[in-house]
């Protein structure tokens, strides 16, 4: 039945008045089962049982039950009961949300998640069929930018009417990639045709080596060809170029595409200074043509005052400039900067006066302006935009402790001390009263919450008032509301005269709004993970306040687990008028398996023969290597993995296979490692080692910054190649079996592990090898390590790190197997040394013998040198390696040719080019006191028969080394 | 057979009772029921005169027109933009009471509708204009091209109508400016409404509009 005729003419009055003011005796929902339940109902309806019916009141159960999102649709129809009464049934259709969308078949690129995100099927939101037309229509779109011109885009909707969730799964059959078939260019362009379609790469071709035929499409693609293209022309000065993509045609029968592109060159524009000259690149950083691409007179004028900046900041602080524009030929548009520079200032005082409340040296760390000194241009740093931002930053500094008055001046002035072209600075500070709060009024707070936000508030009574604390109020309040379920709270806040002088009073109001609590949390996606292993991370459970930290912090759990490359986290039906939500977690598993390829190589004193007893230290050498490894993540769908990485270089050989149990036992700080490790290493001149090692270890991490390692390990290791007196071989080189338990604790406080500007780093390592444990030798070993990083401001980082290693012999072995002692220096440790060749060596061969102690110290000082990405560093280094912990010694001369224990110094340079891996590093060293020793010219022959010449020998007091990462 | 099924039918139907109301349109979480619709057109014809017709061309307009409506007074109560009360729309009830005179109540009651719809529909009126004047007008700034070309235009269509006694262009200026700055409010508010209602998720239930 329905209200009114088609096309009729409209009743005179409304359907069902004559049901009016009967009461309603019962009320119906169709179906039955419905998303709440009759008590909820109950709740949201406004007409109840024993009500009169009013026509107004069915419009508003209409809109209270269509307002909580939970219905697509609503009517009610009411009957008469026969007795007077009316019986409302409510028919309603179920709306369905969104709580997930797959992309499977894909040929990459475009990849899953850039369809998925092109789909625009948001994680929550309410569904509705007509938005999956869209949603096809989207990814066909993104298929076509990426030559998937054939592809065809099937659906299927999984619905879960218990949750009124829909699970998208887009199926894509990619079909043939298309290819390039030509470039159609048009428009006003002076270079050779083949030259552009040379920039655009999309013909095939190996760097310059063109092969028949062209590449197949794809976003990207097009993309960096049209880029490519403008950069040439743009390098060409031709700034005002343009490129446009005008379209790709498509060409089914073929399935080729042949882009079309709209050129124009522009003028020529030459930008150029006289009066002083200004590097191009820096003309091309301040000068805003080039990055806009365009010319106008603002533009220019904006270069002018960046020019006019720059200028000071070089010293050039009365430097003036003007600039003029000329067209010298067709199509050549020249700028002409002139400059009058003036006279080059050096800034050599900055005085604060009139601060009381906060001392010099407080504000002084606010100024950007610095006098001239080694770190700063030797002209210091100054310029009039510096002294404005750090005259706003004092005023900033007072406001925001209650001097809303305060006045901070700063006048500049010549002649220094009677010195021509010095300059001084003199900042006047009137700080005027300091401002309280007096009276803090809290309305709207619920009665429970109030102790816990008065302990929390920036602007307590008596505290000095600022516009910025309350603010910092504001968002500590409605941060603790949103995370305890009431996602509308709103804040206001007042300020009006206090009763004493210079205070404020406040008076904060709050309304939480409806408080939201979670109806239960849905977690889609799972493929072979095992739903325990996300459940046990929700850190939400039904009926908890609806927090969205926690949801974040969920979120982040899951994603600590490294199997998942994506984890969506969103509310069900977000716009929704209902107390009671369903949290989603829709996630994407990462792949199964990762492989990686590594090429390197190493060069450094690595070189020199094996089987000869020539050049115990080293010549330089050259080792390629290349690195292979397999993952199997996600294993047993427990996000536990397996792994192998191999390495194979000249001078070693080396496979890694572990096994990595993340939070056993239902610990989130603990990680179960068992490994097994062979390897073939010559790395230390001395010997060749074969090694066959298995260890178990349990990591857990204590705090944030603190961690334990509990480790057990069992060796076998077999020495050979041994370069050092026969009579020692026995003592030194035996096959020896090691077990050992160790414990390792790690304080990590450093701000980037990669590139450390300021923080702590400190290792303590300590094992015991014991007959009982399996080892042959018994013995203790303790290696410490204490690293300390100082900002001293403008990127000049201080950094300094002492190491200190002590192994004691318990029994087993008259001495510590050879693979057993310390081996060290090098470019990790004392860099007057090549890699592993400190310490004590063999009195016959020279070669290192390594030693039972070790005492290594570095002090680095760390600055930028051009730009962002190429430092500095002046480095002193000492220590050595010695044979037992009695021998330490700081003694800075070498007694004589057997003697090691003492300390080796080096001093240096060196550069670092900063990589997202960490910073590509070479220093150079030269050490005052290198180690001199007795080597031995002859074959081993001669050696076993006392027949060698004994020559004397030195580490070569400048050293080189190249690596990756700083030093420490 | 057949009988017995459309007895059955109708005592389904009987059973079900009559339909009270129903959702016609819903524009983001709020509705508008076919009871609304079916109003709008009757209080529209008492104010034309004219027989109300509830087709399904006509309900669409209506729904339109209540559509147009909410995001009119949902943007005004975000931008807390005063809009004129029921009260005020006194004025021009009067005016529709002194077209009907004596027959006004017997007026009301034959097109099924009451004094307040014919308020609440006028002072809906009155909110629109007003929403638009404070919101858009500042808005258009007309040069004198284009003051000009719109009097040229105006100008055509008099002497295409057969009109003599054309008045020049500075005399009658202030009124052509106000024509044309009233014809650019309402375009304003048109791409307005139109530029809502792309971002609003707006829900035509077919079954009303059938």
């Amino acid at each position: 039945m329905v209200l009114a005729g088609a096309g009729g003419i409209a009743p005179a009055q409304d359907p069902g008045v004559e049901l009016q003011g009967r009461t309603i005796t019962r009320i119906v929902f169709d179906p039955a089962e419905q998303p709440y339940p009759p008590a909820a109902l109950e709740k949201i309806l406004p007409i109840h049982a024993g009500d009169r019916l009013e026509l107004e009141g069915v419009h508003a159960a209409i809109e209270k039950l269509y307002a909580t999102g939970r219905y697509s649709n609503v009517s009610i129809d009411g009957r008469a009961d026969g007795e007077g009464g009316v019986v409302l049934t409510v028919s309603t259709e179920q709306a369905y949300f969104i709580s997930g969308v797959s992309i499977e078949g894909v040929s990459e690129p475009p990849t899953r998640g850039q369809l998925e995100s092109a789909a625009k099927l948001e994680l929550g939101a309410r569904f509705s069929e007509g938005e999956l037309k869209q949603a096809t229509e989207h990814i066909e779109e993104r298929l076509r930018a990426n030559g998937l011109y054939q592809a065809k885009v099937s659906w299927r909707v999984d619905r879960y009417p218990a949750t009124e969730e829909v699970f998208i799964h887009f199926h894509i059959d990619s079909g043939e990639r298309a290819r390039f078939d030509g470039i159609q260019l048009s428009g006003n362009f002076k270079k050779p045709e083949r030259n552009i379609v040379d920039d655009t790469h999309w013909r095939r071709g190996i760097w310059l080596i063109h092969l028949p035929g062209w590449r197949q499409v794809t976003e990207g693609l097009v993309q960096r060809g049209v880029n490519r293209v403008l950069a040439d022309f743009q390098k060409g000065d031709h700034l005002q170029a343009t490129v446009t993509l005008q379209g790709l045609h498509y060409h089914p029968e073929r399935n080729t595409v042949t882009p079309s592109l709209a050129l124009d060159s522009g003028p020529v524009l030459e930008v150029r200074t006289s009066g002083l000259g200004v590097p191009k690149s820096k003309l091309r950083q301040l000068i805003p043509v080039y990055e806009e691409r365009t010319v106008d007179r603002s533009l220019l004028l904006e270069g002018r005052r960046n020019l006019i900046e720059y200028l000071q900041s070089q010293g050039y602080f009365e430097a003036q400039v003007d600039f003029q524009t000329s067209a010298p030929a067709p199509g050549v548009q020249v700028v002409d900067y002139a400059i009058a520079p003036h006279l080059r200032h050096k800034l050599e005082f900055i005085g604060i006066y009139g601060n009381r409340y906060f001392d010099s040296a407080t504000i002084r760390q606010r100024l950007s302006m610095e006098t001239a000194h080694f770190f700063t241009p030797r002209w210091g740093l100054f310029s009039q935009k510096m002294l404005d931002r750090d005259l706003q930053s004092i005023r900033d500094l007072y406001q925001s402790n209650g001097f809303r008055d305060v006045e901070v001046t700063g006048r500049t002035a010549d002649d220094y001390r009677g010195v021509p072209g010095h300059l001084s600075v003199r900042i006047e500070v009137k700080e005027g009263p300091q401002w309280r709060v007096g009276r803090l009024v809290l309305q709207g707070f619920p009665e429970a919450d109030l102790p816990y936000i008065r302990s929390v508030l920036q602007s307590g009574e008596g505290e000095p008032f600022s516009e910025a604390n309350v603010a910092a109020d504001r968002d500590t309040i409605l941060s603790y509301y949103f995370n305890n379920g009431y996602s509308n709270a709103a804040f206001d806040w007042s300020e009006s005269p206090g009763l004493a002088d210079h205070s404020v009073d406040l008076t904060y109001t709050v309304q939480p709004g409806r408080r939201e609590y979670v109806r239960a949390v849905l977690v889609r996606g799972l493929q072979t993970t095992r739903p325990p292993l996300v459940q046990k991370r929700l850190l939400l459970k039904p009926g908890d306040p609806l927090s969205q930290n926690r949801i974040a912090e969920t979120q982040q759990k899951l994603y600590d687990l490294g199997i998942f490359s994506k984890v969506q986290t969103a509310v069900q039906n977000p716009e929704g008028d209902e107390d009671r939500r369903y949290v989603l977690l829709d996630m994407d598993e990462a792949n199964r398996y990762s492989f990686n390829v590594g090429v390197g190589a190493q060069l450094g004193r690595i070189g020199g023969g094996v089987t000869t007893f020539d050049e115990p230290a080293g010549t330089t050498g050259f080792s390629p290597r290349i690195s292979l490894g397999v993952s199997r993540l996600n294993l047993f769908g427990e996000a536990q993995t397996l792994s192998l990485q191999t390495r194979f270089s000249t001078i070693e050989q080396r496979a890694l296979l572990s096994y990595t149990v993340p939070q056993p036992f239902d610990n989130e700080d603990l990680t179960l490692t068992l490994s097994g490790l062979f390897d073939n290493s010559r790395d230390i001149r001395t010997f060749a080692a074969q090694r066959a090692e298995g260890s178990i270890q349990l990591a857990q991490r204590l705090t944030r910054a603190n961690s334990l390692q509990y480790r057990y390990t069992f060796r076998h290791v077999v020495i050979s190649n041994v370069l050092i007196s026969p009579e020692l071989i026995p003592l030194f080189s035996q096959p020896e079996r090691v077990g050992i338990v160790s414990m390792t604790f790690i304080e990590d406080r450093r701000d980037d592990p990669l590139n450390t500007h300021r923080g702590v780093y400190n290792t303590i390592d300590a094992g015991i090898a014991l007959r009982g444990l399996g080892s042959e030798p018994e013995f203790t070993r303790l290696l410490m390590r204490n690293s300390t990083y100082h900002p001293l401001g403008r990127g000049v980082v201080l950094a300094r790190t002492v190491q200190f290693g002590w192994i004691q012999r318990l029994a087993g072995p008259a001495q510590i197997p050879l693979a057993e002692r310390f081996f060290s220096g090098g470019a990790t440790s004392n860099r007057a040394f090549p890699d592993n060749q400190a310490g004590p060596r063999d009195l016959e061969t020279g070669f290192p013998l390594g030693g039972d102690a070790l005492l290594m110290h570095s002090t680095e000082l760390r600055f930028p040198l051009i730009g962002d990405n190429l430092g500095g560093v002046l480095f002193h280094d000492m220590g050595n390696v010695y044979s037992d912990l009695r021998t330490i010694s700081f003694r800075f001369s070498q007694r004589n040719n057997q003697d090691f224990d003492y300390m080796v110094h080096g001093i240096g340079f060196g550069l670092r080019y900063r990589t997202p891996v960490g910073p590509v590093r070479v220093d150079f060293s030269l050490s005052p006191n290198p180690p001199r020793f007795y080597g031995f010219q002859g074959t081993f022959d001669q050696l076993l028969a006392n027949q060698g010449v004994l020559t004397n020998q030195r580490i070569n007091a400048f050293q080189f080394h190249f690596s990756l990462g700083q030093t420490f | 057979m057949n009988a017995r099924l459309a007895i059955c039918v109708f005592a389904a139907l009987a059973a079900r009772g009559e339909m009270l109301d129903r959702i016609a349109v819903s524009v983001g979480k709020r509705v508008i029921t076919e009871r609304d619709v079916l109003r709008e057109l009757r209080v529209a014809a008492f104010l034309d005169h004219r027989e109300p017709v509830a087709g399904p061309q006509q309900k669409r307009a209506a729904a339109d027109r209540l559509v147009d409506r909410m995001l009119i007074l949902e943007e005004a109560a975000l931008t807390h933009v005063a809009l004129p009360a029921e009260s005020d729309a006194a004025k021009l009830l009067d005016g529709v009471k002194a077209q009907y005179g004596a027959g006004y109540a017997a007026a009301l009651a034959r097109y099924g509708i009451t004094e307040q719809d014919v308020e609440q529909q006028l002072a809906a009126g009155l909110r629109a204009m007003r929403f638009s004047e404070l919101r858009f007008r500042p808005e258009v700034q007309l040069s004198e091209e284009e003051l000009r070309g719109f009097y040229n235009t105006l100008a055509a269509q008099w002497r295409a109508a057969g009109k003599t006694d054309i008045p020049s262009f500075e005399s009658s200026r202030p009124q052509v400016e106000k024509l044309l700055t009233d014809q650019r409010t309402a375009q304003a508010l048109d791409r307005w409404l139109g530029a809502r209602r792309t971002e609003t998720e707006i829900l035509y239930r077919p079954q009303v509009f059938q």
